[in-house]
């Protein structure tokens, strides 16, 4: 039996593009509403921080007419509120992931290509990183900075406080972007086209740029967009342990955290928000993961 | 082995860094209460060398670990050795049995996928693996005690319960096993996606690999084929995504913990954090990080175990 | 190629074994996990309650927080108690006791019969030991203040004295205690968990055994404790009060407000301090009978630092933002049923309160005005105030509730929420510094139902700083009014002269924006019997009272 014509070619069907569809059509929908976020306030004729409905009612109130999604605890639009919202985990889920990368990725060349103790002491580094227990380390780096607004870096942020979880969270992500990117230098480092490169004379830098990078490039992608779902988890959940972003910024952390005390009577004060994290950070996860199979090196082999 | 000490070295510098740069005068906080003389703070910062300047501090926190002593607690002022101790056999319970759920689960749907590969009950089963991943962890704990707990009455809401047998020769309790069903599961649902994904992954490059051509042209059944060769392969990767996401895992342990009031040692270091309990803060970090170090050995090993190929050079 | 796979066909096992055993060392585990279900029903009358975390410690001298007390004023017992209900001073250890006509000299009188757990009775020498252990520095104790008043307490405490000089035990039942000066609640601070009796013997541990496991003469005596699950009590059957009608008591610790709501509804509490909010029809349906409502000893406030601007000697501001507050719609209609508006300091049922204070009703207009007055029109010109608040729920909506207000007349201020490590240093700063939050969320519950457990320690100047007056309040006539109600012993005068100190610092001076009474709400499962709801708070409750009577339900 000849490989092409074996049973075991079933094993060599493309995947579907289904995941990757849906996983770009949740990012985008999410996207769209931070980008145009006034403009959809605007249209709504909701102010996130503004207290609408009756004086006489106690909020949170239902999902009505004037109020799509009902209100909050303190009696502002809850739809409105999320869109908002969707900026601010945007900005953290994508910002700090590219911290991360961009740190990462440099730590990782430097190892994967010097070798040796570069490596080694690098390797060393990021292992600390992996064994610590990031949620409590970035809740304590945070903790230590109550005044994120005074804070010399972070001042110049549109918001601060929501700045130094990015700045912590990117701080903490390096760590796999480096591993990831180090066992790629080495794999590639020893296959032909880099000896080849090296053979006849090629610098350094100029392996790394041209031929090593581009074909790192792939996994990174992968770990890129799954870290961004992986960040806008971690803000929701340092957001309900009380640190983060500041009272009144409707992130959808503090909104989940707002909102469990009214879980079992008025669960969709909690539910939207979590939702909104769920469908977001499902949206990045399969992308990266239908990337992941549509970079796949193995397809383009089999069907040949 | 050998990078087992500066690591621990490095994380204890780290921890004493940051929790002493925390604001916040713990002398104040184990005072307790709104309104404190002056006197008596002087005289807890005293007792518990607080006054002293901060290499000095630093210096005797090493001298304690070099012993092995984690330093006293300033809440409740017991050795946190026994507090950590105490506190961490729950966890160690939760994420293990949350570990078996999520790998029981994610293997099953990951060979699914990977037989199903291409066809929509690979995405479907794809997809239902990654909501898990996506969920923050605390809200789906909430949903689930809602459900289970609240709605259907099938399980306890929260708690360990009190009535669990004692481990013998310890004084380590084991939870009452309806108590732990609801964390397990919760916590579970955050590996089950990357279990599942990298199973699928592997079983697909083990399943293109030319042993399994060798063994189906030998004239092995598929399903023989396919439990023998592919799924002892793929248990490699899986094992490494269990060491790897062991951080994972604990972030969401911490808030299991909370939901279901689970007396772990997460809870336990972020309460630390909150009340300024500084001892129980580093030796509970400490240690949680001693004992990923040590999983990630075994995970190495087992990898060793594993694979034969490892231990044969490799040949040509 | 062929050696391998020849090897790799002799593996299999191996991997497939590891996973076998993995199952069965699981299956071991949960097979040993206790027993599932509820334990079997019995006659057995067990009282659970839950506690947001474990009480920072047990030993009444170093109590000094709620959570600690509630479980120190079972287990313990001092020669006076507070009734619950009526607020009065009732013996305990202590059967009775004179005090001489100048306020200087208390005798007691000690009970026959008083027995501490391990079966010792109790006798005056341990008033005598106890009382020195609260005083000795060594013990650290937060509290040791309340003995200050007995003569020669400062200089036990110094150490330049071997025994306190006001006290002496002439007799194994009687105690004399002699006051440097007239002191008017002393009697209501002897009734406090820290003055509570202790053998020697366990407390004189150099180990600290007794940290885990208190002994008392109280009604309970404890059983065990585990970190962060439960602690138990048990039923004294030697108290002197005759034996309580619970069997056990099961404290939980519980600290998600959501969780234990839904565990008191399956049953597995049978009281919760949290009930649902009043306009949570769902689960006011549910539970809505069994919530009880009481006023409780204590307020809640904004308080001003004092010491910085812009509130430093601009009590125009100060009187504009109390105007721009709206209570009625906090305490009416954001938390229905929680509180009662303020208008003052003094909450209702302490002696000194006054009805009649007409406070800072909500006046947009007059509050812009005085906004303009205080040097700021339209807010123009304020630099940047933060409120700090502690973390919590309620605190922030609070908190945000008050900044939407206050934009209202112009002014933009901004929440920082810490938590309370973080919080207590920015605001209570230190002996020489302020602390740096300008504006506070912050409340009081009175330890005994007096005027002076509130005014003193948060307003006069002598607590100026960290010890209390956290806002740097400082008043000449405020002061004088209360040290002079102190020394006074009628008690028609000492309301009078409260009064009169609450109306200046309210109307006149106002240290903080007054926002609510508070009122607590707690639940009880219909088959908890002889609750008593009491304005000492929702955990300073004795329990000996309580009994269960299942049956009906």
């Amino acid at each position: 039996m000849t490989p092409e014509t074996s049973p075991a070619r079933s094993w060599f069907r493309p995947r579907t593009r289904l995941p990757l569809i849906i996983g770009a059509l949740l990012v985008g929908v999410f996207v769209l509403c931070a980008a145009a976020a006034p403009l959809l306030t605007g249209w709504l004729g909701y102010d996130p921080y503004e207290q609408v409905g009756s004086r006489l009612v106690t909020p949170p109130t239902p999902p009505s007419r004037e109020n799509l999604l009902g209100t909050d605890a303190l009696g502002r639009d809850l739809l409105s509120r999320l869109v908002y919202g969707a900026r601010i985990s945007l900005e953290v889920g994508v910002v700090a992931e590219m911290i991360a990368l961009a740190i990462g990725t440099f730590l990782g060349a430097c190892a994967g290509y010097a070798g040796g103790r570069t490596d080694a002491f690098l390797m060393r580094c990021a292992d600390l990183v992996f064994a610590f227990p990031g949620p409590l380390l970035a809740l304590a780096i945070i903790a230590a900075v109550p005044e994120p607004e005074t804070a010399p870096l972070l001042r110049h942020l549109p918001h601060p406080s929501v700045g130094i979880v990015f700045l912590v969270l990117g701080c903490l992500g390096w760590a796999r972007i480096a591993r990831l990117v180090r066992a790629e230098f080495l794999r590639l480092r020893e296959q032909e086209f880099a000896q080849a490169a090296q053979a006849i004379g090629a610098n350094g830098t100029r392996v790394v740029m041209r031929h090593l990078l581009p074909n790192a490039l792939r996994p990174l992608i992968v770990a890129g967009t799954l870290g961004v779902g992986g960040n806008i988890l971690m803000e929701a959940w340092l957001s309900f342990l009380g640190v983060g972003a500041r009272p009144p910024l409707p992130s959808w952390g503090a909104m989940v955290t707002e909102g469990q005390a009214y879980f079992l009577a008025k669960p969709w004060v909690c539910v939207a928000p979590g939702l909104a994290i769920l469908l977001v950070v499902l949206g990045f996860n399969l992308i990266g993961d239908g990337l992941s199979d549509l970079l796949d090196p193995r397809r383009g082999r089999a069907i040949a | 082995m050998l990078s087992l000490v500066p690591v621990l070295l490095a994380a204890a510098t780290i921890v004493w860094i940051f929790v002493f740069l925390l604001p916040g005068d713990p002398a104040r906080l184990m005072a307790g209460g709104q309104s404190v003389d002056p006197e008596i703070l002087n005289s807890i910062r005293h007792e518990w060398g607080l006054d002293r300047p901060a290499p000095l501090q630093y210096l005797c926190y090493l001298e304690k670990l070099i012993r092995f002593d984690l330093g006293t607690s300033y809440v409740q002022r017991r050795p946190v050795v026994s507090i950590v101790a105490g506190s961490f056999p729950p966890t160690f319970i939760l994420a293990f049995t949350a570990l078996l759920l999520a790998a029981g689960a994610g293997l099953v749907l990951g060979s699914l996928a990977a037989l199903q590969r291409g066809r929509l009950l690979d995405s479907f089963v794809l997809i239902l693996a990654l909501v898990g991943t996506s969920m923050p962890v605390f809200w789906l704990g909430m949903i689930l005690m809602l459900l289970f707990a609240s709605r259907l009455g099938w399980l306890p809401v929260l708690g360990y319960g009190m009535e669990g047998a004692f481990i013998p020769f310890t004084s380590v309790r084991l939870p009452e096993w309806d108590h732990l069903v609801l964390p397990a599961l919760t916590l579970s649902l955050v590996s089950l996606g990357a279990i599942a994904r990298i199973t699928r992954a592997s079983l697909i490059e083990a399943g293109t690999s030319e042993f399994l051509q060798t063994a189906r042209a030998k004239g092995a059944s598929r399903a023989r084929v396919f439990v023998r060769h592919t799924l002892q392969n793929a248990l490699i990767p899986v094992v490494t995504v269990i060491g790897m996401d062991f951080a994972g895992l604990l972030g969401g342990a911490v808030a299991t913990e909370y939901v279901f009031a689970w007396p772990g040692l997460g809870k336990a270091i972020v309460r630390a954090i909150g009340l300024r309990d500084l001892p129980v803060v580093e030796g509970g970090v400490l240690f949680l990080t001693a004992v990923f170090v040590l999983v990630s050995l075994a995970v190495d090993l087992a990898y060793l175990y594993l694979d034969p190929r490892i231990q044969y050079a490799p040949s040509g | 190629m062929s050696r391998v796979g020849t090897s790799r066909c002799s593996r299999p096992g191996g991997a497939r074994g590891l996973l076998v055993l993995t199952l069965l060392a699981a299956a071991g585990l949960a097979g040993a996990c206790g027993r599932s279900g509820p334990p079997a029903p019995s006659s057995e009358q067990v009282y659970r309650f839950r506690l947001h975390e474990d009480p920072p410690t047990l030993d009444p001298a170093l109590a000094n927080d709620e959570f600690s007390e509630s479980v120190v004023l079972n287990v313990n017992r001092g020669l006076v108690v507070l009734d619950p209900k009526t607020l009065e001073i009732q013996p305990a250890v202590a059967e009775s006791w004179t005090v001489s006509p100048d306020g200087l000299v208390y005798t007691f009188r000690l009970r026959d019969g008083v027995l501490f757990h391990n079966g010792r009775p109790v006798t005056a020498r341990d008033v005598e030991y106890s009382f020195e252990r609260l005083l000795r520095k060594a013990t650290g104790s937060p509290r040791r203040f309340l003995l200050a008043p007995i003569a020669g307490a400062k200089e036990f405490t110094a150490g330049t004295s071997a025994s306190i000089a006001g006290l002496a035990a002439p007799d194994d039942r009687t105690i004399v205690l002699r006051l440097a000066k007239p002191f008017a609640p002393f009697l209501s601070e002897l009734t406090m968990a820290n003055a509570s009796i202790l053998p020697r013997e366990i407390y004189d541990d150099s180990r600290k055994a007794y940290l885990r496991a208190p002994v008392g003469c109280g009604p309970f005596r404890f059983s065990r404790w585990e970190q962060a699950n439960f602690i138990e009590l048990l039923a004294f059957d030697r108290y002197y009060g005759g034996r309580p009608a619970l069997d056990r008591v099961i404290i939980r610790m519980i600290e998600n407000k959501t969780s234990a709501l839904q565990e008191y509804i399956a049953g597995g509490l049978d009281s919760l301090d949290e009930p649902p909010d009043d306009n949570d029809t769902a689960m006011m349906a549910k539970v809505g009978p069994e919530v009880h409502r009481f006023p409780f000893m204590g307020t809640g406030y904004i308080g001003f630092n004092l010491a910085l601007p812009p509130f430093k000697g601009n009590v125009a501001l100060r009187k504009a933002f109390n105007y721009a507050v709206d209570k009625q719609y906090l305490w009416g209609v954001l938390f229905p049923g929680s509180s009662t508006p303020a208008n003052g300091i003094i909450p209702p049922g302490i002696p000194g309160h006054d009805p009649d204070l007409p406070g800072y009703p909500h006046d947009e207009a007059k509050a812009r005005n005085l906004l303009a007055q205080a040097g700021y029109p339209a807010g123009n010109g304020l630099p940047p105030i933060s409120c700090w608040v502690n973390t919590g729920e309620d605190n922030r909506r609070i908190a945000e509730q008050v900044q939407s207000d206050l934009k209202k007349i112009g002014v933009d201020i901004t929440i920082r929420e810490v938590d309370w490590g973080a919080y207590i240093a920015a605001v209570s700063g230190s002996p020489e510094k302020p602390g740096q939050a300008p504006m506070f969320r912050s409340g009081w519950s009175l330890d005994y139902p007096d005027a002076d457990a509130i005014l003193r320690p948060l307003l006069h100047s002598s607590n100026w700083g960290p010890s209390g007056n956290f806002g740097r309040y400082k008043n000449a006539e405020v002061d004088r009014l209360i040290d002079q109600a102190l020394v006074v012993t009628d008690p028609k005068e000492r309301a009078d002269l409260y009064r009169r100190a609450e109306r200046i610092a309210v109307m006149d001076d106002p240290p903080w924006i007054f926002l609510n009474y508070y009122q607590a709400r707690t639940l009880y499962k219909p088959y908890v019997k002889g609750v008593v709801l009491s304005p000492l708070g929702k955990f300073r409750l004795p329990l000996d009272r309580l009994r269960i009577e299942r049956g009906s339900t």
